[in-house]
């Protein structure tokens, strides 16, 4: 009897400290949240932190039906989610801004293109510039690549740089990873995509008036780089409990040098 | 060999064939910056003579592939959704009152929707064993000005939402109380009518006007037809700041009275004003460990009001709700609604000219109810209800037992 009630309150004692923190969404941020997860471990052993990708929209859908505590995700939340939110759960999602992040336009590095203005990457993915002549590149034609639907970039690459226009033109590349990969086997392909993402394939500056716009910490720092975002944890309710823990890690200098060596920018 | 045995080794040939290919790759072809395995939709960089054979049957797929993700584009473009709504009521009075003992199919929708760049259409249907009945159908010009997350215009027309108020627009299957207060069902009913409105968003600005034929849907003596050439304005201004949103809504119309001579063969047919005035506020906090709470109340006065689905013409009314509502949990919610409603405000209250023992109909009705909810996932909600009205009294008269219990089962998708 005694064995039963220490092994009872050793179980009890086992629950009461692990308590699980479930994230779920964004791909573009899945790797940092890992590595912040890893090191997070490094100092609380007992942590149990489980992170998922599949794509901001999945992850808000996952936060709103229950599944999850809390949402990665590289867009803002929708009024709608939002709506949706306070109609089940009585209150708004909490939303906590964890990095930024520069969304950069991918291109294969045979492209002798360096520039682009936002008006043209407009035409391009709304299918009215078709060949890379018509930006000053070479007479081939331009593959646009995008990400799937419930990706938080497609969201806010639709929304932000497309003005909410309709993609035309375009093949879909699964993940941030396949997107990378997709610009990397084709010359002539355009994609998008986190920053930090980036590797074997070009990043285009990006030209306001007669200046060119490189990505990188002073343009993200003074605000000059036109397309930064900021990327998001969503908590059905304020923190609490570990996941306060967790997030001070996150937003500690410690943390967000994790983000800066990850290819993100700091918040601050 | 086994029948189990067989299907290891066939396992074991399929996973081993792909790492064959591409131990055949050329030496000198640069690697991809990301392996395969984190590249679900990627494609095979492989070659070599053995695989030629494979990569045009690739090539094949992926213009398969193309053709499909075009299609499902499209399709991706239609949503359809909907809900049901299976109740089980029980009254005091259930043998005289209105609400009867027994199940029913409250509401059986179904919604389809398709958003195209400019537009959207939405057609949504009642189905329930008193019949199917068209619910909404809008057309909307969705012009893309600006960030659609921070500023949208929405031009709707059609059979569509009055933009008065917050419990009339909300969706029945997002409201906690299975029914909305006796106020917004006296000026709002049926919630729905013919014309055209302007919703628009700025930031944190809420704006939305219409121009309606006034009647609504639910108008027995003017189903599907405006039987004047008066039409009625209806708007709100609001804002929404995520924690709190509130708003204030405004209704100018007539409603004609035509001539009976049965009735009274003095009257003439005329115009009497069709007036709402009302004042919302939401407000939702994350103070309390155990789950959200959220405090709504909306307040309405105005001439000519729905009862029983016609109309009172040119008649005061006013009444107010407040709903408390807290989360418990993921899983868990409690609510308590505080509902008053004066029809004919102003005239003393008094009993029934037949049956002095009861108050009279117009008499004010205050409404207590309290309301548990159990969400199984976030397709099913199951809800109990208990009202309690309180209908105003003068001396000999007694209010009426009229307490209603209410078992709901919502499943939706």
């Amino acid at each position: 009897m005694t064995k039963r009630i220490l092994l009872a309150l050793a179980v009890a004692s086992t629950v009461a400290h692990a308590e699980p923190i479930n994230i779920k969404g964004s791909d573009t941020i899945f790797t940092l949240v890992q590595r912040w997860a890893d090191a997070y471990r490094k100092q609380k052993p007992d942590a149990v932190i489980s992170v998922t990708g599949g794509g901001s929209g999945l992850g808000i859908a996952a936060l709103i039906a229950g599944s999850v505590d809390i949402a990665s995700a590289s867009r803002p939340m929708k009024e709608a989610e939002q709506e949706k939110m306070r109609s089940r759960y009585s209150a708004p999602a909490t939303e906590i801004p964890v990095a930024k992040d520069a969304v950069a336009i991918y291109v294969n590095k045979a492209n002798p293109l360096t520039s682009i203005t936002e008006a043209d990457v407009k035409l391009i993915f709304t299918g009215k510039i078709t060949n890379w002549k018509q930006v000053g590149g070479l007479d081939a034609p331009i593959s646009a690549f995008i990400r799937e639907g419930g990706s938080g970039s497609y969201v806010w690459f639709h929304d932000e740089v497309l003005g909410g226009q309709e993609y035309q033109n375009i093949r879909t590349a699964s993940g941030g990873f396949g997107m990378v990969n997709a610009v990397f086997k084709d010359a002539n392909g355009i994609g998008y995509g986190g920053a930090s993402l980036a590797r074997g394939i070009k990043l285009l500056k990006i030209k306001v008036g007669s200046a060119e716009i490189e990505c990188n910490a002073e343009t993200m720092a003074n605000g000059k780089y036109p397309l930064g975002r900021l990327v998001y944890f969503y908590s059905k309710k304020k923190p609490a409990g570990d996941f306060t823990g967790f997030l001070e890690f996150i937003l500690s200098p410690e943390g967000q040098h994790i983000a800066v060596v990850a290819g993100f920018y700091p918040l601050k | 060999m086994t029948l189990n045995a067989w299907k290891k080794l066939i396992l074991t040939v399929v996973a081993v064939s792909p790492a064959m290919a591409l131990a055949q790759s050329d030496a000198g072809v640069e690697e991809l910056p990301y392996p395969e395995a984190e590249l679900p939709g990627g494609v095979s960089g492989a070659k070599g003579e053995d695989v030629v054979d494979l990569t045009h049957r690739l090539e094949a797929l992926e213009e398969q592939y193309l053709e499909t993700q075009s299609t499902v584009f499209s399709l991706s473009k239609i949503k359809l959704s909907g809900y049901v709504q299976g109740r089980y009521q029980n009254a005091q009075n259930s043998v005289s009152g209105a609400v009867k003992d027994g199940f029913s199919v409250r509401r059986g929708r179904l919604k389809a929707t398709y958003t195209g760049t400019w537009s959207q259409f939405m057609v949504q249907i009642d189905a329930t064993p008193k019949g199917v009945v068209l619910k909404d159908a809008e057309a909307h010009f969705r012009p893309p000005v600006g960030n659609p997350n921070q500023r949208t215009l929405d031009i709707v027309i059609g059979q569509t939402k009055w933009p008065f108020g917050f419990e009339g627009p909300q969706s029945s299957s997002e409201r906690e109380m299975p029914e909305r207060s006796r106020v917004v069902r006296a000026f709002l009913p049926g919630e729905r009518d013919r014309g055209i409105k302007v919703v628009g968003t700025w930031g944190f600005m809420r704006a939305a006007v219409g121009v309606f034929d006034g009647n609504g849907i639910d108008n027995k003596a003017f189903v599907g037809v405006d039987n004047d050439t008066e039409k009625d304005v209806v708007g709100r201004l609001g804002i929404d700041l995520g924690w709190i949103a509130a708003g204030v809504s405004g209704w100018v119309g007539k409603s004609y009275k035509p001539s009976d001579f049965s009735l009274n063969p003095a009257f003439q047919g005329r115009f009497y004003d069709r007036n709402r005035l009302g004042f919302d506020l939401q407000i939702y906090l994350n103070f309390l460990p155990i789950g959200g709470t959220a405090l709504k109340a909306e307040w309405i006065a105005g001439r000519t009001f729905a009862r029983d689905n016609l109309e009172v013409i040119g008649a005061p009314a006013i009444g107010w709700y407040a709903l408390l509502v807290q989360s418990i949990g993921a899983d868990h919610q409690i609510a308590a609604r505080f509902d008053y409603f004066d029809p004919l405000a102003g005239t003393p209250d008094a009993a029934d000219s037949k049956d002095p023992t009861r108050p009279a109909s117009n008499n004010a009705i205050a409404t207590i109810g309290v309301l548990y909810s159990y969400y199984f996932d976030e397709a099913l909600k199951a809800s109990v209800v208990y009202e309690i009205p309180v209908t105003q009294t003068v001396s000999g008269s007694i209010d009426p037992a009229d307490n209603v219990f209410t078992l709901q089962l919502q499943a939706k998708f």
